[in-house]
């Protein structure tokens, strides 16, 4: 079965298949996957929903995908909505909508725009997120960039450059195109109980503890503590109970 | 127990490395998840590491990261087991165990080709027992057997090994760490070796003596 000829599945309007392993895999309309789904390529057009592992080379999704285990991609692309039950590995993930996760994240390169919701852990090299974001675990990457459009929470937050503040106004305009979302743009603000990196830069952010070498407090944050090294700058607007110089 | 433990606060003070670099280290998994231990403080939650095992391997990553990239110490470091397959020959020359433990080695498994690391690791598990005078040759081939049996069952979770002598019988007891174990008063740990630890020291001898 090693050098099998991967044959190609094509799902067009309401139907179903079985999983297996393909060289393209697409489905158009809405299309039930049971079983695992090994393919080269994955286009989903539509709702699609799979019962099982998926395991794509490229996947592009437009509309939605409800995968009920874990998925593993190189590429993925979703505009829509996608959700998963179980754990997400990925190289590069761009995501415009919606993306759901009952299990934990791990990727290299990770560009999320709308409403995400991550069970766990979180982890890339860099981290893109833009939209209301929740993060019930760990948020692990080597350069986070997080605008706020809606109430978010991350659990923890770790790495190297860290920057987080509310989007701005233009952008929305063009974000409430793509998305359902964010009515509440106004409380846009980013909670979190720590936020630990090298070089830290956050406005409307509210945190119990930030602790860094270099931070940067814009407007708009209340934090209890913060812990530096090297340099702090606090904007007036903003509201920080302790601060203490480390080493 | 508080002892035992580091902040991390104070880990990265000691140290000398950084919060993006700890986070990087432990997404490359270099640094276990289950070191990273959640205590209530009074200033909120706090995150701690067993102390003399961070210390280590921090020194170590940091030892090793000019010459490795992440990605090979990752391997290098990790429970599971490497992918070498080297000769007798090979294996007899490149002084990381001793003929002694090889040959009990191959009394038990028959003549060897080539060894596999699951092989050289318990081979290098046999040799430290017996070098340490812990264990004898016979003893050894308990060893063996018990490894050759039930490691596979373990295999990439932490585990103990443990060697028992009760009114002058022995017994070999593999128990998967961190665990607590106790004995009645007339037994006594011959010999105690927790194979994680092992497989790291083994994985960086390999390394030097330029296999795998």
């Amino acid at each position: 079965m090693k050098n099998d000829k991967r044959a190609d599945l094509k799902i067009i309007g309401n139907n179903s298949a079985s999983g297996g392993r393909y060289d393209s895999a697409k489905v158009i309309g809405n299309g039930l996957i049971t079983g695992d789904l090994d393919c080269i390529t994955f286009k989903g057009v539509g709702d699609s929903r799979l019962q099982g592992n998926l395991k794509a080379g490229t996947a592009k999704i437009t509309g939605s995908l409800h995968v009920e285990g874990k998925a593993d991609a190189d590429d993925m692309r979703v505009t829509g909505d996608l959700k998963l039950d179980g754990d997400f590995h990925a190289r590069h993930c761009h995501l415009r909508g919606g993306f759901t996760t009952k299990a934990s994240v791990k990727a290299d390169d990770l560009s999320l725009m709308g409403l995400i919701n991550v069970r766990k852990n979180c982890e890339a090299e860099t981290f893109n997120g833009e939209g209301q974001i929740r993060i019930d675990g760990l948020l692990n990457a080597d350069r986070i960039e997080i605008k706020t459009y809606g109430p978010s929470r991350i659990s923890e937050v770790g790495g190297d450059r860290i920057n987080i503040g509310k989007g701005s106004a233009t952008s929305f305009g063009k974000m409430i195109k793509v998305l359902l979302i964010p009515s509440n743009w106004g409380n846009a603000m980013l909670s979190a109980n720590s936020i630990e990196g090298d070089d830290i830069r956050l406005s409307s952010t509210k945190a119990k503890v930030v602790r860094g070498k270099d931070v940067v407090i814009g407007s708009g944050c209340e934090i209890d503590l913060i812990e530096y090294t090297d340099s702090l700058q606090v904007d007036r607007g903003s509201i920080v109970k302790e601060k203490k110089k480390i080493g | 127990m508080e002892n035992d433990l580091i902040s991390k606060k104070e880990l990265l003070d000691l140290t000398g490395i950084s919060y993006g670099q700890l986070y990087r280290w432990k997404r490359k998994l270099l640094i276990p998840e289950e070191w990273f231990i959640r205590k209530s403080t009074f200033t909120g939650q706090e995150t701690f590491f067993p102390r003399d095992m961070i210390l280590s391997r921090i020194e170590k990553i940091k030892n090793m990261k000019d010459d490795a990239s992440l990605d090979e110490l990752a391997e290098m470091l990790s429970p599971n087991p490497a992918d070498v397959n080297i000769s007798g020959e090979a294996l007899k020359s490149s002084g990381v165990v001793s003929t002694v433990a090889i040959a009990l080695f191959d009394e038990i498994a028959g003549e060897q080709d080539t060894f596999s690391f699951t092989s050289i690791l318990h081979i290098y598990l046999l040799d430290k027992l017996l070098q340490s005078g812990e264990i004898s040759g016979e003893e050894g081939k308990v060893l063996l057997k018990t490894l050759d049996e039930n490691f596979s069952k373990l295999e990439g979770k932490n585990c103990d090994i443990i060697f028992i002598r009760k009114l002058g019988a022995s017994s070999c007891i593999l128990v998967s760490a961190p665990n607590q174990i106790f004995f009645d008063t007339s037994t006594k740990v011959a010999g105690r070796l927790n194979v994680t630890s092992t497989i790291e020291e083994l994985k960086t001898k390999l390394a030097n003596a330029g296999i795998g």
